[in-house]
C-alpha cells in the first residue's frame, strides 16, 4: 500500500494505515524537528502534530509525496517553535568525551548520531535548514527554493558549504578520517 | 592520469553538477582507483550526515471520532431546536387564537360572629339614639 492510499484510509479512521504511515516517516520528522529546534521534547511534539495535521489537511490532489507534505508541515512547525525559543537543549554543546544524561540521549542513542546532530546544529540556520530539508525532508533543490523563498543557485551553494562544514566538524571530532 | 578534486566529487554526490559532468566523473571513477575510493568515501560521509535515526515512541492514533461525534451532536441539537422553534412559530400563525374567558372572583367574607361588624348599622344608630 503506497503512502497516498495509507493517507486515504487513515483519514477514514483506519488505524493500521495510520500506523504504517507513522512507521515509515516518524524518524525523519523527528530528525527535521530535532535539528531545527535543538529540543528533543519539541521534536516529539512536532512529529506527532505533523501527522495529526496531515490527517486534518484537505488534500485534494496527489502531487508530490506524502513524505514531502509531512516534512513541510514539520519544518514549518519547527520554525514556529524555534521562533518561540522556549525549548532548546543545545546539541552543539554536547561533549562526547564526558557524556552526561540528557533528554537527547533518549532520542539519539548512538554517539555517532549525537556527533552528527552536533555538526548540523553547529551550522548557522540558513545553511542548516537547507541541509535538513535536503537530507531529512528529501526535497529537491527546486522544492527547497520554493519552500524557503531562496534562489536555486543560493540553495545549491548553501548545501555544498553546509556539507563541507559538517565534514570538517566531524573530522575534528574524529568521526571522519 | 588526471584526478578530480574532492570538491568536484562532493558536488557530484550532492547532485549539483549537470548530467554530463556527473556521468563523466562516474565513468572516470570506474577506471581510476584513487578517485573511486574518494568518491565512495564522500558518498558514505554524506549518507552519515543524512542518516541520524532518532528513536521515540510512535505517536498514537488521534481519537478523531470523538471530535466528529461532538460536532455531530452539536449540529443535531441545533437542528432540533430550530425545528421546534419553526414548528411553534408556524402553529401560532395557522391556529386562530382561543378566546380568553376571565371569570372574576369576588370575595365573600364571612364576618366572625363575635366582632362588632356583626351588628348592622341600624343597630348602631339605635344604640346612639338611646338615652
Amino acid at each position: 500500500m503506497n503512502d497516498w492510499e495509507c493517507l486515504e484510509r487513515a483519514k477514514r479512521g483506519e488505524e493500521s494505515a495510520w500506523r504504517t504511515l507513522v512507521e515509515r516517516h516518524h524518524a525523519r520528522l523527528l530528525g527535521i524537528s530535532l535539528l531545527i529546534t535543538g529540543s528533543s521534547s519539541a521534536a516529539k511534539d512536532i512529529a506527532q502534530e505533523s501527522f495529526v495535521r496531515l490527517l486534518d489537511a484537505n488534500v485534494s490532489h496527489r502531487e508530490g509525496t506524502v513524505q514531502g507534505l509531512l516534512s513541510t508541515i514539520a519544518y514549518r512547525l519547527a520554525l514556529k517553535e524555534k521562533a518561540r525559543g522556549q525549548r532548546t537543549e543545545d546539541i552543539a554543546a554536547i561533549n562526547p568525551a564526558n557524556p552526561s544524561p540528557s533528554p537527547l540521549d533518549e532520542l539519539l542513542a548512538e554517539e555517532r548520531d549525537r556527533l552528527v546532530a552536533a555538526a548540523i546544529r553547529s551550522l548557522d540556520p540558513q545553511h542548516r535548514d537547507i541541509l535538513v530539508l535536503r537530507f531529512y525532508g528529501e526535497h529537491s533543490y527546486e522544492e527547497i527554493a520554493g519552500l524557503t523563498g531562496i534562489p536555486l543557485g543560493t540553495v545549491k551553494s548553501r548545501i555544498f558549504y553546509a556539507v563541507k562544514s559538517c565534514q570538517q566538524f566531524l573530522r575534528d571530532k574524529g568521526l571522519f578520517a | 592520469m588526471i584526478h578530480y578534486e574532492d570538491d568536484r566529487l562532493l558536488a557530484s554526490v550532492l547532485g549539483l553538477l549537470s548530467e554530463d559532468e556527473s556521468t563523466e566523473i562516474i565513468e572516470h571513477a570506474l577506471v581510476c582507483e584513487s578517485c573511486r575510493a574518494r568518491l565512495n568515501n564522500i558518498k558514505s560521509e554524506v549518507a552519515v550526515l543524512g542518516g541520524i535515526a532518532p528513536q521515540a515512541d510512535l505517536p498514537v492514533f488521534p481519537k478523531r471520532r470523538t471530535r466528529v461525534f461532538a460536532y455531530s451532536a452539536i449540529l443535531k441539537i441545533a437542528a432540533l431546536l430550530m425545528v421546534g422553534f419553526l414548528g411553534g412559530l408556524a402553529t401560532s400563525r395557522i391556529m386562530s387564537p382561543l378566546p380568553i374567558n376571565v371569570v372574576p372572583a369576588y370575595a365573600n367574607p364571612t364576618p366572625p360572629p363575635d366582632s362588632l361588624a356583626f351588628f348592622a348599622v341600624s343597630d348602631a344608630t339605635a344604640l346612639k339614639s338611646t338615652p
